[in-house]
């Protein structure tokens, strides 16, 4: 299949800027793999700057010097970015600005980066909208439809308790 | 009673609701139990759900909807049937690995290119274009979408309203008179209110809480919104994509280090699906 040219692009850039800082906030092992039982490449310490460069589960891939390999991902702390507007991540979900339709109310196209997201202040100025609250209805789905969704996407469901109330 | 909202008939039950649950909190008068699950949940998850017993599940659906119509009057949906189709399949899926798998779930995405969800009582589920655009798998959609299904399943939001609804909406309420298909300004001036000042922040970590296990029951990797949160930690207060969010919501980094703290290892050895790319599942739906 043709990948059109805008999406390749979008593409291509987010692997280049995918390449986050991050800290480690504990000790932490660097695995070959991204499991437990995989080799240990190297020992991190506490408050170690690496780069991560994807994510596998529960486990990250950093670049950590000259190495490259895997940590635990809730070991690892992002480094806020710098600047604001618009973030390297807008990007990255495989060129999504492309494929959704554009918005409606964009005023230029699919050029979404300028373009401000909701504030206290469209929440103020709105008024009831039930004509729209009646499109979205129309687009539910039927408990078929999610249940064919999960066999489809061939996930496995599994049987796992909720988390114990914390203590107070 | 599940048909189209009538809105008259929403204002009217809000407004017997919050009379009848103002008087339980303030004379603790025993109203009689609404409950529609022959399983205790309140005594299984605590207070939350038993809060809110002034109001039963048609009314919370009624409330829901009137909220629903007033954040699709902040911004309207997405003009992309793919989308919203994918979204509610995806959403509806999560929805019946939990104990209240027969409510109206509905799931839209919003023309915003900001980065938010929201959730209404009775299963209205929202997220906005930019955020559904920055997912990087399908497991980190279907964290968020349980994390807000979490606020549904322990009526957060409801908690929210005989909290924080004061006496001019009750006054508003009680006056109404039927035959009035518009919804009451106080009620839109309410949902804005909640929605632009955010939840407990207490509501927001056992949503966190509840968002992982609904993931991982229904076959996903359950750091998905682990990662999300992890996106959030990144991103400056001062972007306009990220400001209302990051303003309602507890700091990522203490969200993180909570999660951090219950999940541990113990997901190991769970089937953790990523999920299809999101370009290819719009294309199926």
């Amino acid at each position: 299949m043709k990948i059109p040219a805008f999406v390749l692009s979008a593409l291509l850039a987010a692997n280049l800027a995918y390449a986050d800082p991050a800290h480690t906030i504990r000790a932490t092992d660097l695995h070959a793999e991204s499991q437990s039982d995989a080799a240990t490449l190297a020992f991190i310490p506490e408050n170690t700057a690496l780069d991560v460069v994807q994510r596998r589960g529960a486990w990250s891939q950093v670049k950590a010097g000259a190495q490259t390999g895997w940590v635990r991902m809730l070991d690892l702390r992002f480094d806020v970015k710098p600047g604001s507007g618009s973030s390297n991540s807008g990007n990255a979900a495989g060129g999504l600005n492309g494929l959704l339709a554009s918005g409606r109310t964009a005023n230029s196209g699919t050029d979404t980066t300028g373009v401000r997201g909701m504030t206290e202040e469209d929440l103020n100025k709105a008024q009831a909208n039930p004509a729209e609250f009646q499109k979205m209805q129309s687009y539910a789905s039927d408990k078929a439809v999610a249940v064919a969704f999960g066999k489809r996407a061939q996930l496995t469901q599994s049987n796992v308790p909720y988390f114990p109330e914390p203590a107070k | 009673m599940r048909t189209l909202s009538n809105f008259a008939r929403l204002l009217i039950l809000l407004g017997l609701s919050l009379l009848g649950t103002t008087a339980y909190a303030q004379f603790s008068l025993k109203l009689p139990g609404t409950g529609n699950s022959p399983v205790d949940i309140g005594s299984l998850f605590g207070n939350a759900s038993k809060m809110v017993k002034g109001i039963d599940e048609p009314e919370e659906i009624q409330i829901g909807q009137g909220f629903a119509a007033t954040l699709l009057g902040a911004k309207p949906l997405l003009a992309d049937e793919h989308a919203q189709r994918y979204v509610n399949a995806l959403g509806h899926y999560l929805a019946l690995q939990t104990e209240r798998p027969d409510l109206p779930w509905t799931f839209a995405v919003l023309d915003d290119p900001g980065f938010n969800a929201f959730a209404t009582p009775g299963g209205y589920i929202f997220i906005t274009r930019g955020l559904l655009q920055r997912m990087q798998s399908e497991a980190e959609l279907a964290g968020v979408l349980s994390h807000e299904i979490g606020h549904v399943l322990r009526k957060h939001y409801l908690k929210a309203v005989q909290k924080n609804a004061g006496a001019s909406l009750l006054g508003d309420l009680a006056s109404m008179k039927g035959g009035n298909s518009q919804i009451k300004d106080s009620v839109v001036n309410f949902a804005k209110n909640l929605y632009s000042k955010g939840l407990d922040k207490e509501d927001e970590f056992e949503a966190d809480r509840i968002g992982v296990i609904v993931a991982a029951r229904a076959g996903y990797d359950p750091y998905g919104l682990p990662a999300v949160i992890q996106i959030l930690e990144e991103q400056s207060a001062q972007d306009n994509n990220f400001s209302l969010l990051l303003k309602t919501h507890p700091p990522p980094l203490e969200r993180l280090d909570r999660l951090d703290k219950l999940m541990k290892n113990q997901f190991d050895s769970l089937p953790a699906a990523s999920g299809a790319p999101i370009a290819t599942r719009l294309k199926e739906y």
